[in-house]
């Protein structure tokens, strides 16, 4: 115990940490300050989140532990903790006019969405079931707050209650998960625990032992609530409906891409070594993929009978958490790469989605069902543009990034054996193609309904826009629509992510 | 000294009436409660894997536990207030403009 | 039969009896109160473990604070009693029976892997369980979650304003 000390490789390690932290810190203090409000508190924000992607960059090339073997620093924890941080940035540029008309104080927005990618970057770099507990919650108590913040709003209120009490009852499972894997390798160390498997005695030991698979599928319970998949998705389309906008997207995404982290670290990396033992192996590979199928078919059916478009973007979300699943089901490298490359492409898509909506919302949450977006091709041509670039990334239609992120998935399970699930897996996805398209068919070729004329409107002076247009958002937009064309037209950069990323 | 598997039947039954509570109960508050019940649960789990591993980390563990679910009922209880002043019930089954 | 045993039993029937309670009361001010009590009995099982700092720190956070933050609040709403859920007594069963089926899984998963489990309490968990040795250990090994659990505490207390204070001027 005696003679711990903290280098400064320690502290640098952790460097895009601190900085989420400080900004958010000063952030919330900024906005305490402040007699009437500005826009510095979000200029801080970016700057603070650009900086911690910067860190997270120069860091890309460490490797190894740090923190007494507590915190990764590796390419792996580092990359998503620039995903993390571009996730912010675009959450926080969508979101400046939208929290103005709700008279929520850009401050408690930034702050709170800033410690919640705390609590991700921690996910993603925890090597420690113990930090992984306390990323998880980090991420989660923020975003049970952010997910009130419109706290006159009926529909916010009930949202964070829901989420709130959901996701306490699944941590109480995560964390039933973390103490019988405790009981079953006598540490919390993902280290250990791999060397464990490693090793054919200790191995056998923990395999046949009924206490490790409960424990497996009590942290599947658990991390299954976090990505929404099923069958533990119940919570995300009321809470997608009835929390901010801004707030959805960024629930759908970053969270999504914290919880798969962890979920890779444990399963594929940690655990990995299971691979030994074919008979486990396999029976762990099918515990994956059989919720990655009910996620894919479930979300995808459900979606196609959705009229509110928010909704439909929550089962579409827990669709694409069954597609990443069935990545994760490879149990190997090249399956957590691909979840990987499908987690940054996702993340631009479904905040560019959320994005559109924000923008088209009316005040009290008014606007949102697709009639509202009939003749939107003629009235708002741009903004028509990026939904529909969005709606065939998320169907997976090339040239966009939304293609080859499932390509690399479908690739993965194959290559490891699980050729049913991936066949059955392409089915689910052209199921999706009729409500994506439906989305751009409603926005060229039908025409407003009486009374609903209102949305498409911009500037008549008789509604008032929520969200609005400005500069920011546009720029959020036109980040996510050219990072979706630029990974679609040169894969290239997404396979070289994929190489410096598992360099051996 | 009672063998290491009374304890985790202990925690376990615990564990379970903590969600029958959790899926039964439709004030709130009291949903809230059977949850912490749970995490209780756990921790008396991780309590006795660590006394009888003669390993501190699942002592830490619970340490930390407990600062998550004192974070936890000050943000549950503001939600709850929030939910109250906007619509006079806690009850979780009339909270129902979104569907359940 | 030693005393400590005794006591283990005796703790358990109570903590179980008063968590039956805390989820079969119908007000929620009595089923704080059971919880309470439930708690406090854990405390009791954690001294048999001679885990003697979270022993005391049970009862002075989750018993103290949260509980008496609990008790805060249902008394600031003034709530009244819920009728419970249960709407029909087929539900019900299924419930229970779902819960019951839960329990025999968990239960058989715990005394198949009995001959896994070590046997006696480790020799050195009287020294584990003292303040002493849990801070030695918490602001050493485990100095950096320490450090991060101020980040959750950090955005729940700034969370909580913004959700229960009034709307700005």
């Amino acid at each position: 115990m005696t003679g711990f000390t903290v280098s400064a490789r320690d502290i640098y390690g952790v460097m895009p940490l601190l900085i989420l932290a400080g900004t958010g810190l000063v952030v919330l203090l900024w906005d305490a300050f402040e007699k009437v409000p500005t826009r510095t508190p979000l200029f801080l924000t970016i700057l603070g989140a650009i900086a911690a992607g910067a860190a997270a960059i120069i860091n890309l090339g460490n490797t190894g532990r740090i923190f007494n073997g507590m915190i990764l620093n590796d390419a792996f924890a580092n990359y998503y903790a620039v995903l993390f941080s571009v996730g912010v940035v675009i959450a926080v540029l969508l979101a400046e006019r939208y929290l103005k008309e709700e008279e929520v104080l850009v401050g408690e927005f930034s702050g709170l969405t800033l410690f919640s990618a705390c609590g991700m970057v921690m996910l993603a770099s925890g090597n420690d079931l113990i930090i992984t507990f306390l990323g998880l919650e980090t991420m989660s108590i923020a975003f049970y707050v952010l997910a009130g913040l419109f706290r006159r709003r009926r529909e916010s209120n009930e949202a964070a209650l829901k989420y709130f009490l959901l996701g306490a009852f699944s941590t109480g499972f995560f964390l039933y998960g973390i103490a019988l894997m405790y009981g079953t390798f006598a540490s919390t160390n993902l280290d250990t625990i791999s060397k464990a498997l490693e090793n054919p005695t200790t191995a056998h030991a923990a395999l046949t032992s009924p206490m490790f698979w409960m424990a497996a599928g009590m942290l599947l319970v658990g991390f299954s609530f976090k990505v929404a998949a099923f069958p533990f998705h119940q919570w995300a389309p009321d809470v997608y409906e009835g929390a901010p906008t801004v707030v959805s997207g960024f629930f759908s995404t970053a969270g999504k891409a914290g919880a798969f982290a962890a979920l890779i670290l444990i399963f594929n990396i940690a655990l990995g070594p299971i691979a030994l033992d074919p008979g486990a192996f396999t029976k762990m590979q099918t515990l994956l993929a059989i919720l990655a199928l009910a996620s894919m078919f479930y979300g995808n059916i459900t979606a196609l009978s959705q009229m509110n478009i928010k909704r439909m973007l929550a089962y579409s979300s827990v669709a694409h958490a069954g597609y990443m699943l069935l990545g994760a089901a490879a149990l190997n490298k090249e399956g957590s790469t691909s979840v990987t490359i499908y987690l940054s492409v996702y993340t631009l898509m479904q905040m560019g989605a959320f994005g559109v909506v924000a923008l088209l919302e009316k005040e009290s949450g008014r606007g949102l069902e697709l009639n509202d977006y009939a003749g939107l091709g003629r009235r708002r041509p741009w903004l028509a543009f990026i939904m529909s670039i969005m709606m065939l990334s998320l169907t997976g239609i090339p040239p966009f990034g939304g293609f080859f992120a499932k390509y690399y998935v479908f690739a993965a399970a194959i290559r490891s054996g699980l050729t049913v699930y991936a066949v059955l897996g392409m089915i689910a996805t052209l199921i999706s193609v009729y409500f994506y398209l439906r989305v751009m068919v409603v926005m060229y070729f039908r025409e407003p309904e009486e009374g609903t004329a209102g949305i498409a409107v911009s500037g008549s002076g008789t509604v008032a826009v929520v969200g609005g247009d400005t500069i920011s958002a546009w720029t959020a937009l036109a980040l996510a629509a050219i990072g979706l064309l630029a990974t679609g037209l040169f894969p290239i950069i997404l396979t070289d992510v994929a190489k410096t990323f598992y360099a051996p | 000294m009672a063998p290491l598997s009374h304890y985790l039947a202990v925690s376990a039954i615990l564990f379970v009436i903590g969600t029958a509570g959790v899926l039964f109960r439709r004030n709130a508050i009291i949903v809230f409660m059977c949850v912490e019940l749970m995490l209780n649960a756990v921790n008396l789990t991780l309590i006795a894997f660590s006394q009888f591993l003669g390993d501190q980390t699942g002592q830490i563990l619970v340490f930390f536990v407990m600062t998550v679910a004192a974070a936890e009922a000050a943000v549950g209880l503001a939600i709850v207030i929030a939910l109250f002043r906007n619509r006079q019930t806690v009850d979780i089954a009339k909270v129902n403009i979104l569907k359940w | 039969m030693p005393l400590s045993e005794i006591a283990f039993y005796v703790l358990s029937a109570g903590a179980i009896i008063f968590a039956l309670l805390t989820i079969t009361r119908k007000s929620a001010v009595v089923s704080a109160l059971m919880l309470v009590m439930t708690f406090c009995f854990l405390a009791g099982i954690y001294l048999t473990l001679s885990a003697q700092f979270l022993a005391v720190v049970q009862v002075a956070v989750y018993a103290g604070a949260i509980m008496v933050l609990v008790l805060f609040v249902i008394m600031l709403l003034n709530l009244e009693s819920e009728d419970i859920r249960i709407t029909s007594s087929w539900k019900s069963l299924v419930g229970v029976l779902v819960a019951l089926g839960v329990l025999a899984q968990i239960l058989a998963m715990i005394f198949m892997s009995e001959d896994k489990l070590p046997k006696t309490i480790s020799a050195s968990a009287a020294v584990l369980g003292t303040t002493e040795s849990v801070g030695t250990t918490l602001y050493t090994a485990y100095s950096f979650p320490f450090e991060m659990a101020s980040i959750i505490l950090i955005s729940a207390a700034v969370g909580a304003i913004i959700l229960a204070k009034k709307r700005l001027a």
